[in-house]
């Protein structure tokens, strides 16, 4: 059950950092209308998000790989 | 290479990691010439550059989960143990790539449509799509006998798979916030090219994704295959 345990607890960490990461500096936007600003704040998360994911992934990988030391 | 003498750290395909340091660097060139060198779009504004991440997971997704269904038709009539590992290396890639793009979406919807989630066809079928293939890899888990795993995994596969074509078109059938099926036709030549780039370089990574994920199962398939090793004599 570890395995299963490990991909929720990865999602999960990823779902709320994405959350509440952009809630700082946050102006409230009327549904429908883009309020002016650039909003940075949710172009880095949504970048950085996809990087952990990606780099992540591929440390996972790395580390599953049998080597001659981990077999 | 035969059974007895694998190794996985000798067996690599040549190709293989050339597709994951391309595709890295050519992401890495894309996001910054996407986030730093790209004007911001007319409605949306900056947060246009989102879509150079969300949009091309989206894409990969479907497309790594047809590799999914796939292998998973070739490993139940063939009962071939590579189909197996190409379907374990494809369900988990593509779970990657839905999980960004739900999370990615998510982000973007906020600031553009005022709220992280609503009940809506494009983004119900995603979460489906999502849960559905989570319960694949957790079949996959579960499951001990390396037969039996395959051939369950591989009709939950074909199964799961029925939703892709239904979130793909759900946009057309049915009342959707979600815009239609986004193409490079739909955006302007600076913003197309890094798309393109964007998407292209995230398919080379799905593909190194894959093939090293096939050849941990392949190392797996083989330890589960070998005898047990002889008890210890306490005598």
């Amino acid at each position: 059950m570890r395995k299963p345990l490990v991909w929720l607890v990865f999602f999960g960490g990823l779902a709320l950092v994405t959350t509440f990461y952009p809630e700082a500096g946050w102006t409230a936007d009327q549904p429908g209308v883009i309020a002016p600003g650039d909003k940075w704040e949710y172009i880095t998360a949504a970048y950085v998000v996809t990087w952990v994911g990606l780099i992540g992934y591929t440390i996972s990988l790395w580390v599953r790989t049998p080597t001659k030391k981990r077999q | 290479m035969s059974e007895k003498s694998y190794a996985p750290w000798k067996d690599y395909i040549p190709w293989e990691h050339f597709f994951g340091v391309v595709g890295l660097c050519s992401l890495a060139a894309g996001h910054i010439w996407g986030l730093f060198y790209t004007p911001p779009e007319t409605n949306m504004g900056d947060v246009v550059k989102i879509l150079f991440v969300h949009v091309p997971c989206a894409w990969n997704s479907m497309l790594v989960f047809t590799i999914a269904f796939f292998a998973a038709f070739v490993s139940l009539i063939s009962g071939r143990r590579g189909a197996d590992g190409v379907l374990a290396g494809a369900v988990e890639t593509g779970l990657l790539l839905t999980g960004l793009t739900l999370i990615t979406g998510s982000i973007f919807a906020r600031p553009t449509w005022g709220y992280w989630w609503t009940s809506d066809p494009r983004l119900n079928t995603t979460a489906i799509l999502f849960l559905t293939f989570i319960g694949v890899l957790m079949l996959r888990v579960m499951v001990q006998n390396s037969e039996r795993r395959a051939i369950w995994s591989a009709v939950a596969t074909i199964i799961a798979y029925v939703n892709v074509p239904i979130t793909y078109m759900s946009v057309r059938w049915m009342r959707s916030v979600h815009q239609i099926q986004s193409s490079p036709s739909d955006v302007d030549g600076p913003l197309k090219l890094v798309w393109r780039i964007s998407a292209l370089s995230i398919l080379a990574l799905a593909i190194w994704f894959i093939t090293r994920r096939y050849r941990i199962e392949k190392a797996r398939q083989i330890a589960e295959a070998a005898p047990p090793l002889p008890e210890a004599n306490n005598a």
